[in-house]
């Protein structure tokens, strides 16, 4: 007999079945109002933070500009412009990272249907921001113990 | 009296009706990461530590005899173990089953309170700065004032 036991939505005998949830299909996976507000809140303050570093970057990238342009008056402080503007080019990429991320975070919250790729693309960036923070305080301290070695041999 | 099979299409947290519906309060339904999506997370958990320890190299930096810097070191050691815990909330959405989705919303909750945490940090930073400015712009108006004939 058609529609024994339990069939599919809209099976012969039983009528249509509430939806269920789509749990189990990746692509269809919608966060709850809760785990958005938490999405929301993150990409806000990373959106935040990377704005921060971005002017922060750009403060320092202007700061090696004008130590280069008095470069040709002084000569020492080209190397220190050369420093400035490593140090400065940092928080202008890992600002823009976390900027996008932020973004992307942003539009996990404001669509529907695509929240766990959209999620993913939003932790690729975050990632990126991360990886490139970490490289540079990586550079930064073997630099930083390659001059205090200097210093304390020149001692 | 035969009982029908289980409802495969029911929503999750209802158990199958016999008889008469039961109803008990809906379970929020749980997701597992793919292979794929578990790689993105893995990738985040393991820069998340390596930041992690950079930062506590950092607060180690801070704390040399010379330029001491306590505050600087305390902040350094507090980002560095919410980054570890955050890396730790990564990680165990790859490795556990059946908690993907809270464990997920765990870590970027950590990760969220770093940001914020930097957020202020450069906002009293950048008012410490201007406090400075104001404070020699206000004893050189009062030099000028006091060195005037």
């Amino acid at each position: 007999m058609a529609g024994a036991g339990w069939g599919p939505p809209g099976a012969p005998g039983y009528g249509e079945m509430p939806a269920a949830p789509m749990a189990a299909t990746p692509s269809g996976y919608e966060f709850s109002a809760w785990e958005n507000a938490t999405i929301a809140k993150v990409g806000s303050r990373a959106k935040t933070w990377g704005i921060m570093s971005i002017l922060f970057g750009i403060l320092l990238v202007t700061g090696a500009g004008l130590l280069f342009s008095y470069g040709a008056k002084e000569p020492k402080l080209v190397p220190i412009g050369g420093a400035v503007l490593a140090i400065g080019i940092q928080p202008v990429v890992s600002g823009a990272f976390y900027f996008a991320a932020g973004s992307a975070l942003a539009s996990v919250v404001t669509t529907q249907g695509n929240d766990i790729p959209l999620m993913m693309r939003a932790l690729r960036k975050l990632t990126h921001a991360v990886r490139v923070e970490a490289i540079a305080a990586i550079v930064t301290i073997l630099v930083g113990a390659y001059f205090g070695f200097l210093f304390t041999q020149g001692k | 009296m035969n009982n029908p099979p289980p409802n495969p299409y029911q929503a999750p947290g209802y158990p199958p009706a016999f008889g008469y519906f039961t109803p008990q309060a809906p379970q929020p339904p749980s997701y597992e990461f793919s292979p794929a999506e578990n790689v993105v997370l893995a990738d985040a958990a393991l820069w998340l530590r390596i930041l992690a320890v950079t930062s506590f190299v950092e607060a180690v930096v801070e704390l040399v005899p010379k330029d001491r810097n306590a505050v600087g070191a305390g902040m350094s050691i507090l980002i560095g173990i919410l980054l570890l815990n955050a890396a730790k909330s990564f990680r165990a959405v790859v490795d556990t089953e059946g908690q993907d989705v809270p464990q997920l919303m765990q870590a970027l909750e950590t990760v969220g309170n770093v940001l914020m945490m930097r957020i202020v940090m450069a906002i009293l930073g950048i008012l410490m700065v201007l406090l400075v400015i104001v404070l020699v712009v206000a004893f050189l108006a009062f030099l000028v004032q006091a060195l005037k004939p």
